[in-house]
């Protein structure tokens, strides 16, 4: 009686172990990656967001008016409202607001920040939380700081949770 | 006789009493479990293998269509210096033989600033497809498709879209994209002009690039400034 009592709960915790190893794999992130996807689309090819010259889609503008400079400070100062103008915050009636996270970053492809002097360019929006389920999405883009050379080419990450 | 029928009704007892009866209903449940979880597992771990289609990669699917779409877009951009993208610049320098790896050599050597910059370009191109691909997990093959005509007194006579793999790392899985950028070749008409100047700077016979000598002219006698018309295709897929 004890020995199958131990046998059925080690069958147990192993089925148990054996579907916690491929949860990673698993993901239940199908409506935040759409949203994800959507800013990425936003601020990669739309003319209204990092574009430099509004028509070369990937092709980002580094300082002044639409800039990931000053996508960086708002990220820093003016978080809320960010998040309002990229969709992230739903009405659920009067006084009554919910609203997902995000998080911009611009790296190499090795996953470091691409820097700016001694802060990264573009890393803005809170730190991402360990345990959520998190949607990213990842962009390739240039930017051209010096006229005379072929640019460089980084990945932006956009996470949502 | 009545010791024999009460022996055997005692005998009964033993039957309903026996402890083993309860060990092997207890052996069924664990079978039944055991059946159960292992139906589940193989459910749940079905789409688990990157190469099984499933409704999960399909998620997987659009991320690297996006990803591969982005990469060509951003390497056929060209900055303000000059009017070369590095994807072309990689083009122009190709022999037009298939590597297999990540991208073919660029020229050797460059006899001027001008020429630096497209050799920086080329090597650009490897440095990016590496990066993006490569150490991510990810194969490519890239091919090249272009017009080849026949003509007939210089008129064309029959238009054929010939497609040569520049780089080519097998066969694809079930589940890669494709991705497609176009490339515009010019026939070199002014070297003194900055947009066109790998005219005669290549090195190769001193006259045109590498790759002309295996991409035809679309026009043979040069009659138009342009060239032909390059259809980049990108597969990829995860390994």
């Amino acid at each position: 009686m004890i020995a199958m009592a131990i046998f059925v709960l080690t069958i147990a915790f192993t089925f148990r172990i054996l579907t916690g190893m491929f949860v990673p794999f698993i993901s239940n992130t199908d409506d935040l990656q759409a949203t994800a996807d959507r800013i990425s689309v936003q601020l990669v090819e739309d003319s209204g967001g990092l574009v430099s010259d509004g028509k070369s889609p990937n092709v980002l503008l580094v300082s002044g008016a639409g800039s990931i400079t000053e996508l960086n400070n708002r990220l820093e100062s003016d978080y809320d409202n960010v998040k309002t103008e990229l969709g992230l915050v739903r009405n659920l009636g009067p006084d009554r607001s919910w609203s997902n996270d995000i998080n911009i970053s611009l790296t190499y492809f090795n996953n470091t920040l691409y820097p700016d002097n001694a802060n990264p360019l573009l890393q803005g929006g809170p730190p991402v939380l360990d345990y959520s389920i998190i949607a990213q999405t990842k962009r390739i883009v240039v930017i051209n700081r010096n006229a005379t050379s072929v640019g460089d080419t980084l990945v932006l990450s956009v996470k949502v949770w | 006789m009545i010791y024999s029928s009460i022996k055997y009704i005692f005998r009964m007892f033993d039957r309903i009493f026996d402890e083993r009866a309860q060990t092997y209903t207890l052996e069924a449940l664990a079978a039944s479990i055991l059946i159960a979880a292992a139906i589940l597992l193989v459910t749940k771990s079905a789409p688990l293998t990157p190469l099984t289609s499933s409704a999960a990669n399909q998620q997987v699917e659009a991320q690297l269509e996006l990803y591969g779409q982005d990469v060509l877009l951003t390497m056929a951009y060209s900055t303000d210096y000059s009017d070369d993208s590095i994807l072309k610049a990689a083009i122009l320098q190709w022999d037009g033989a298939q590597y297999s790896g990540v991208a073919p050599p660029p020229i050797e050597s460059y006899n001027n600033t001008a020429m630096q910059f497209e050799y920086d370009k080329a090597k650009k191109f490897k440095e990016i497809m590496s990066d993006a691909f490569t150490i991510q997990g990810i194969a490519y093959n890239l091919e090249v498709e272009y017009f080849d005509n026949t003509f007939d007194g210089g008129v064309i006579n029959q238009t054929r879209i010939v497609m040569r793999p520049m780089i080519y790392n097998g066969e694809a899985s079930d589940n890669a994209i494709i991705v497609t950028q176009q490339v515009v070749l010019y026939d070199n008409v002014d070297s003194s002009v900055t947009q066109n100047l790998f005219v005669g700077d290549f090195g190769f016979n001193g006259a045109d690039p590498r790759i002309f000598q295996e991409i035809p002219d679309y026009d043979d006698d040069g009659a138009s400034g342009f060239y032909n018309l390059l259809n980049v295709r990108l597969t990829a897929w995860k390994m």
